[in-house]
């Protein structure tokens, strides 16, 4: 019977068709493996939403910036919209643009130092079970020879 | 032996962890070239607060400039170390994860078929 929730490994171990592999992951997928891929899964959910977030947040850097102009200089400049600011004011116009690609670099930054978190952690795990597969292999084979 | 879909689901860990590689290493590039533009275009404005701040004494202006230069480029590079540093060591401990898990498998014979890192023959 496997010790593992098939829930939370999804397809990982789906195709392991070798019967005793499959018995050996089952019960070498003791609480610490199935901590650190909990730990890998959220990590890489938490990743997605990170990355979401900062690209939200890049669009609302461009929102507030209009927002300010706004309540800044309504009325005492010649022009009111402020895409019609931004082609006249070009330095302006690329520090947004700048602070915008900022934000979005610092979403790709925490999104890919999480994803690589999670993949560290399922490689370690799967280092993990080939090491103590070959182990119980190598018993099983030793004792065949006897 | 272990069938041709569990060594699938390896290469394919394998796989997101080289292209994790990869990416790891762009963003890094991307990030010291982003930084470095951002704080290019903060010079004029750094070479303001240092005139104002040392009108009292006569400096040669080129030397002001100078001195802007080296504080946006200061600033670019402890901001560039700040995130390039943890994504070249998360693909450095990637690279030695991969190397870990080839060897676990294939042994370390398998590792060094090519005389440096057996697991490049996946990336292929």
């Amino acid at each position: 019977m496997n010790n593992y929730s098939p829930k939370l490994f999804g397809n990982y171990f789906k195709g392991w068709g070798d019967n005793i592999k499959e018995r050996v992951i089952s019960h070498q997928l003791r609480v610490s493996h199935k901590s650190l891929l909990a730990i890998a899964k959220v990590a890489s959910i938490f990743s997605w939403i990170i990355f979401v977030f900062f690209i939200l947040s890049a669009i609302n850097y461009y929102y507030q910036a209009k927002t300010v102009y706004f309540i800044k200089f309504a009325g005492s400049i010649p022009t009111n919209s402020f895409e019609q600011m931004l082609t006249y004011d070009f330095t302006y116009a690329i520090k947004l643009f700048l602070n915008m690609i900022k934000e979005l670099l610092h979403g790709g930054f925490y999104f890919l130092v999480l994803k690589g978190i999670s993949c560290g952690l399922r490689m370690i795990v799967q280092t993990d079970i080939n090491y103590r597969t070959k182990a119980i292999c190598n018993e099983r084979e030793s004792s065949n020879d006897l | 032996m272990i069938s041709e879909n569990a060594h699938q689901d390896k290469f394919k860990l394998q796989k997101e962890a080289f292209f994790l590689i990869k990416w790891l290493n762009r963003a890094a590039n991307l990030i010291i070239i982003f930084y470095i533009i951002l704080y290019l275009q903060q010079i004029p404005f750094w070479h303001e607060i240092i005139l104002r701040d040392l009108d009292e004494y006569s400096i040669w202006p080129p030397v002001i400039w100078i001195m802007a230069c080296a504080v946006c480029l200061a600033e670019a590079g402890i901001n560039s170390i700040l995130y390039y540093l943890p994504l070249q060591t998360m693909k450095v401990i990637l690279k030695i994860l991969i190397n870990m898990e080839y060897t676990s498998h294939y042994g370390e014979h398998a590792l060094l078929l090519d005389g440096t890192l057996g697991a490049r023959s996946i990336k292929k």
